[in-house]
């Protein structure tokens, strides 16, 4: 059973903040949730003045709470024990990695609009600052889960993802598919053709799940898919797996904070978070595997 | 924002910018006839202004590139950095690797394979400071060395590279050198003063090109001569030379950037990386490798020193013949291969573009400086003579009697040769192609028999000034619009600032308008539903318990 201490369900105050709550209680029913923290951080240098002598001396702290409330009331009925926390910090991001340190949090679940509607700045940092696991809900996304995708690189972060889905999926009766993408080495065999190249890479990549599958028996039944990414980026071959495929739930493994962040960019995490797709996306961050 | 605006018309059946176009081909048939009218007087006239200039605006060239490499890392490093060029949503088109191939490639890779050896080696025995043929004078030598082919070089390309990518992709003009100069100049680019900046770009790449591929081909055929001594080094295998090469070139320039010149470049990279790796393993490893680490560090270590460095308490005109002749002659292919770096850079963000077009190259050309200089002035000072007597005799065979000190030499020289001979082709396919948008107006696919004719005016120009001589005169006078071009090159930072600097206010102005717009309509929305839900509940309230009616009141 998988057991999650501390949830944090980070809200915005827009109509995903629903969706959120509803996709919190949802995970409570079929995990065992000890305690959900829903959090806003009131950006006050966001508002104008023109703005605060329009409202006044209204408490922003208070309706905010009483907003919160209401919304957790309606759609966390039945919900474990939950907490909501209202802030008015300046950094929004180090303030979500203060809470996520005290109250240990395990998972955080964000929610994304399309990038049309939002730049998703927020959403990358907190990708990068907090020290726990991240669950991305898009706006478009759905609730019912049926099927997982976990593309993995054979790293452990990757194998401990690989894991953590192959518990879940048999917890809750998922169809669970591994992917791994691979790139050809190009400029190493000027000498032999582009299919004998493609057919030794394969060679090589499923020699590594052989071996990934003696070393955990567990996933040794689930199937796997190999992917040329050719000229397309990894997060672009996932992305057309995952429509392809029609899965419900993308797990990644996050190789944690990055003394350097502009170093971790072009990570494939980074760039799945800012690729619109219409599926939750976890990123699954490994204390252990990481220390 | 502006918009393009087409100057192009039909001449000839081709789709071209037509006084651009027939203004470059009548000053070049004007120009190449007097040269070969009057060769000797020509030459002698140029080289005296040459001389003039290096002597007299030294300073100016010395402050100029310095003002270049320092503006290039602070657009950077600075706000600027994160602007795309091509706006937020452009991907690149090429991969990380192909695009350091073409710029590389197109920049400086011939000239990497002739003075590796000889600049050390020239440097080492007739020193600016100090005792010639000294360890101090083999370490001076390499400084020098890394001076004139590191960040400063690379400087220029990288601001007349990024000046005109960010111009056309995010200001929508067309990709030619007028474009850089929109915010002094507005509207005006498409009259007469940008149909003047466009037709020099032409005729000093065309020139540039001409007798770099004229000379070049003197130097394959000697080198040719060296490997095979059956084949001889005379004007018939030169111009077959030039037939071969402007041929390749031709096919490349007509498969287009994305098919023959990127699969030329990406080939030559190959085949320079496999030749510097054989000279690092064949050659003294240890060497190569501590050498390196110590050339960069001093480099570094006396970067300013040596950038500024201006002969001021000397009688000699060391640096007139050397620094100020590498500044003017790179800021002379500033306009070809800065079109041809904007053409293949879409995509890349401004931090991005000066990382890769500033420190990857220079890293590379000191690493290929370092195996191939510092091993040469190591077989000197250990009292070796042949490399030293090689450059003094012939620069172009320098490179055959370095790889006959190392084993396998008769491979690594053949392909030495294969090398030099891909370096020409993608330089003249570049150049070619760079000509070609110059003439079309900037159109981003010129039509077929516009590129075959350019490609083949190189060779004919090269040809024609090979057989009639005065390539050295053309060549003096490509340097000398090195000049000119200096000054260009400091509007165009003022004209790049201020197109860099309205782009990033105006997005910082909207990014927080519409943030702080859009969490203040959220608060709003937040505020009024609360409100709207009190009243609700208080007119609830009221129906629950209605309030009994006023005796009096009736």
């Amino acid at each position: 059973m998988i057991k999650i201490d501390a949830m944090m369900v980070c809200l915005d105050l827009s109509d995903i903040d629903e969706k959120l709550v509803a996709f919190a209680r949802s995970i409570c029913e079929r995990l065992e949730v000890r305690k959900v923290y829903f959090v806003h951080n009131i950006k006050v240098y966001e508002l104008s003045e023109d703005f605060r002598k329009t409202f006044g001396d209204i408490d922003l702290s208070k309706e905010v709470e009483a907003n919160i409330t209401d919304i957790v009331a309606e759609h966390f009925a039945g919900g474990c024990d939950h907490e909501i926390l209202v802030s008015e910090e300046a950094n929004t991001e180090m303030m979500m990695a203060d809470l996520v340190k005290r109250y240990k949090v395990k998972l955080t679940i964000i929610g994304k609009k399309m990038s049309n509607k939002s730049t998703g700045a927020l959403g990358s940092k907190l990708l990068r600052v907090l020290p726990c696991s991240m669950l991305v809900f898009p706006e478009t996304a759905h609730f019912s889960i049926q099927k997982m995708l976990v593309p993995i690189d054979f790293s452990d972060t990757s194998v401990h993802a690989l894991r953590l889905s192959k518990n879940l999926s048999d917890q809750l009766s998922l169809r669970l598919e591994i992917m791994h993408v691979f790139r050809l080495p190009r400029q190493f065999f000027p000498l032999i053709s582009e299919e004998k190249a493609v057919k030794k890479a394969e060679e090589i990549v499923k020699g590594k799940f052989g071996d990934l599958q003696k070393r955990h028996q567990e996933i040794a039944s689930v199937p796997y898919t190999l992917v040329r990414a050719a000229n397309k980026s990894i997060a672009e071959r996932i992305t057309l797996h995952l429509e392809k495929g029609r899965h419900d739930l993308l797990v990644l493994g996050l190789k944690g904070n990055n003394p350097l962040p502009s170093l971790s960019l072009g990570s494939v995490p980074t760039e799945m978070y800012n690729t619109d797709i219409n599926v939750p996306l976890w990123l699954v961050y490994s204390e252990d595997v990481i220390k | 924002m502006s918009k393009v605006k087409s100057n192009t018309h039909k001449s000839l059946g081709l789709e071209v910018n037509g006084p651009v176009f027939w203004s470059s081909i009548v000053f070049l048939v004007v120009s190449i006839s007097l040269v070969l009218l009057f060769q000797e007087s020509a030459e002698a006239i140029f080289s005296k202004v040459q001389t003039a200039i290096t002597a007299n605006m030294g300073w100016l060239f010395i402050i100029s590139v310095n003002l270049f490499v320092g503006f290039c890392f602070f657009v950077a490093f600075s706000r600027f950095g994160a602007i795309r060029l091509g706006g937020k949503d452009a991907k690149p088109e090429f991969t990380t690797s192909a695009w350091f191939s073409m710029l590389f490639s197109a920049g400086m890779g011939i000239g990497l394979l002739f003075w590796s050896i000889a600049e050390p080696i020239n440097h080492f025995q007739t020193p600016p400071l100090g005792e010639p043929g000294t360890p101090a004078a083999a370490r001076q030598a390499m400084n020098f060395t890394f001076l004139h082919w590191g960040l400063h070089a690379w400087a220029i390309y990288a601001l007349v590279g990024l000046a005109l990518a960010y111009f056309t992709y995010n200001r929508q003009l067309p990709l030619t050198v007028r474009s850089a100069f929109y915010p002094f100049l507005g509207e005006r680019i498409h009259g007469i003063v940008g149909h003047i900046i466009d037709t020099l770009a032409v005729i000093a790449t065309l020139f540039g090109l001409a007798t770099s591929l004229g000379f070049g081909v003197q130097q394959i055929a000697a080198g040719l001569n060296h490997v095979f001594p059956a084949i001889i080094n005379n004007i018939t295998t030169q111009i077959i030379l030039i037939v071969v090469i402007t041929g390749i070139a031709t096919v490349s320039v007509v498969t287009g950037v994305d098919k023959g010149v990127r699969i030329l470049s990406e080939w030559n990279i190959r085949i320079a990386l496999f030749v510097l790796v054989a000279v690092v393993v064949l050659g003294p490893t240890v060497f190569i490798l501590g050498s390196y680490v110590q050339n960069t560090g001093s480099y570094i270590g006396n970067f300013m020193q040596l950038s500024f460095w201006n002969e001021a308490y000397s009688n000699n005109n060391w640096q007139g013949t050397w620094t100020v002749f590498y500044w003017a002659w790179w800021i002379s292919w500033a306009p070809f291969v800065g079109i041809f770096i904007a053409r293949v850079s879409k995509g890349r963000t401004i931090k991005e573009f000066v990382l890769g077009v500033l420190i990857a190259p220079s890293l590379l050309c000191f690493l290929w400086m370092t195996a191939f200089g510092s091993t040469a002035l190591r077989e000197t000072l250990a009292g070796n003579p042949a490399i030293a007597e090689a450059v003094a005799a012939d620069i172009s065979t320098a490179l055959f009697i370095f790889f006959e000190q190392l084993p396998f030499s008769t491979f690594l020289s053949v392909v030495g040769v294969l090398l030099v001979t891909g370096f020409f082709v993608t330089s003249s396919d570049s150049g070619s192609l760079v000509v070609v948008s110059l003439t079309s107006g900037g159109n981003p696919n010129p039509s077929v028999g516009l590129r075959v004719f350019w490609a083949l005016a190189g060779g004919a120009v090269a040809a024609v000034l090979l057989l009639g001589g005065g390539l050295q005169a053309l060549q003096t006078a490509v340097i000398i619009t090195g000049l000119p071009f200096a000054i260009i090159l400091l509007l165009m930072c003022y004209s790049l600032y201020r197109g860099l600097n309205e782009e990033a206010a105006e997005e910082t102005k909207l990014g927080n308008a519409q943030q702080r717009k859009a969490y203040q309509q959220l608060v709003a929305e937040m505020l009024a539903k609360r409100a709207q839900k009190q009243d609700t509940q208080i007119s609830e309230t009221r129906m629950d318990n209605p309030t009994p009616p006023n005796p009096d009141a009736l």
